[in-house]
């Protein structure tokens, strides 16, 4: 997970130009185009989480003070301007898709599998680049036998028992929820908000404080936060990410479940256990997702390393939560 | 440029692989542009701003170390030095711990802080009313104009949700019995 240089970083700039209708990033890329670059340089360290710092940079010779002052400079501009939305306006945001979720599918409530999923998830965010979110990481079933999972800005993330049914192991449901995670932390439920919701949303964000709107600012803010809850809600539930946002998030997946410790190749079985179940099924994985055996071929080159210890006894507490439902 | 870029461009799998590792890296330090910014706070011994609802420093810095002290959502933090993902951190109490980059921010919160209360957890915060008041943007009070608009989605489940919590103790307990949490 390092930038390989600036070039394959500017090729990264226009396969997301590629991509559907993300209209957050044609907002924001020609930030990213420079952000990218800064990244190349700020954010190459082993884990490729970390490992950036101006003194850091100086001391090991790697640039001047004055280069790592322009960086920061830049990067501190970036920091302002990377996400439309801060942390805590994507909470909310979060909540009401959520809610749209929660709207369309029952909850199942089951306090062991829920508590046990949770856990699950819990582990694979804690590993990814952002374990932190305003209102925390959420993990819950869907009473419904549809293959599905899906997520909703600031942490989020609903898997059906339909899929949980079909999962083999706990290294398998890891997977589910770090491509859930992934979309998460790779921002794709903000960026699937429109480009006009987000500007008239931006556009009045840059006011003054909430006590201060009037009654037509407030209905006008309030119609920005609508729109751009059904823009992420027709995203995750009906027409899906674009194909590379998938194919990022199955990336990001397989990564975080070897930072974790699970065996990446839990991705794999989910995928092939979606191609085995897709027989009489549509809706959800199947219908918002690329086809289960384009997934496997994009997912098989970036599996590497992974099994171990603990398999046996992760697949048997995930057996007797589950088995008996 | 871009006619360029695709003669100079890799075999597909191989682009594919690189435009997925530069994305990912990419959105990680986009997102997270805190890297450096933190970076440049610790230089400065400057400010940082709790981003999240609430979080705690910790004794070391890794995920379910015990905590310090118990932080929320605005309050301000002294950058003492960076750790990895980690920043070494200073309450306005004197108390010291480490706390993940993606909880901080040197960037305005949403909210002006007029005055601040004393937590007792060596934490200076921004008094709770002040932020209901002063909140901008997407906030309770847009999510109940929402609400009252569309009366008939599920927020109380959203609730239900969120109030099943499972402890940071219980998560060690369970990354340790599936001999997780280090790269195999």
């Amino acid at each position: 997970m390092r930038l390989s240089s600036p070039l394959h970083s500017t090729i990264a700039t226009i396969d997301i130009m590629k991509s559907k209708r993300s209209a957050a990033s044609y907002f924001l890329l020609p930030l990213f185009s420079v952000a990218t670059i800064i990244a190349g340089v700020g954010c190459s360290g082993e884990n490729g989480f970390g490992n950036f710092g101006k003194g850091l940079l100086s001391s090991t010779g790697l640039m001047s003070g004055s280069q790592a002052d322009a960086i920061f400079s830049a990067g501190e501009k970036l920091g302002k301007a990377a996400s439309p939305l801060s942390g805590r306006q994507e909470h909310f945001l979060g909540r009401a898709v959520a809610a749209n979720i929660l709207s369309q599918y029952p909850l199942y409530r089951n306090r062991a599998i829920t508590a046990y999923v949770n856990k699950v998830g819990r582990t694979v965010a804690a590993f990814s680049s952002k374990p932190e979110t305003y209102g925390g990481y959420h993990f819950a079933v869907l009473d419904t036998e549809e293959l599905n999972a899906v997520s909703a800005p600031d942490g989020y993330v609903f898997v059906s028992r339909g899929l949980l049914r079909i999962l083999p192991n706990e290294d398998a449901l890891a997977a589910v929820l770090a491509h859930e995670v992934g979309h998460v932390a790779l921002g794709h439920g903000v960026h699937a908000v429109s480009q006009g919701n987000l500007t008239e949303a931006v556009t009045i964000l840059g006011k003054e404080a909430a006590s201060s709107y009037g009654g037509s600012t407030v209905q006008q803010l309030t119609g920005a936060f609508g729109g751009s809850v059904t823009d992420v809600v027709n995203t995750v539930l009906k027409e899906g990410y674009s194909r590379s946002q998938e194919y990022d998030a199955d990336e990001y997946a397989a990564q975080l479940l070897l930072k974790s410790g699970y065996d990446p190749h839990g991705l794999l079985q989910v995928l092939e256990q979606l191609e085995k179940s897709k027989a009489g099924k549509a809706g959800g994985w199947l219908s918002t997702h690329p086809k289960p055996e384009d997934r496997i071929d994009h997912v098989k080159s970036s599996i590497k390393g992974g099994g171990g210890d603990g398999e046996a006894i992760r697949t048997a507490r995930f057996r007797a939560v589950l088995s008996p439902h | 440029m871009v006619s360029l870029l695709s003669r100079l461009s890799p075999p597909s799998r191989c682009r594919r692989y690189l435009v997925v590792s530069a994305s990912v890296a990419l959105a990680t330090c986009a997102s997270l542009m805190i890297g450096p910014i933190i970076s440049k706070a610790v230089a400065e011994e400057k400010v940082v701003r709790v981003q999240v609802e609430s979080t705690r420093i910790r004794v070391s810095p890794q995920h379910w170390a015990a905590g310090v002290a118990d932080l929320h959502y605005g309050d301000r933090l002294t950058a003492v030095s960076p750790q990895g993902d980690w920043l070494k951190v200073r309450t306005a109490g004197g108390k010291e711990g480490f706390i993940h980059v993606s909880a901080v921010t040197t960037r305005d919160l949403d909210f002006s802080v007029k005055k601040t209360s004393y937590s007792g957890a060596g934490n200076v915060h921004a008094d709770p009313s002040d932020v209901q008041t002063a909140s901008k943007g997407f906030s309770p009070e847009i999510e109940r104009q929402y609400r009252s608009q569309n009366p008939s989605l599920r927020f109380d489940l959203v609730s239900e949700v969120d109030n099943l919590k499972v402890s940071d103790r219980e998560v060690e307990a369970f990354v340790k019995s599936g001999k997780l949490g280090q790269q195999k």
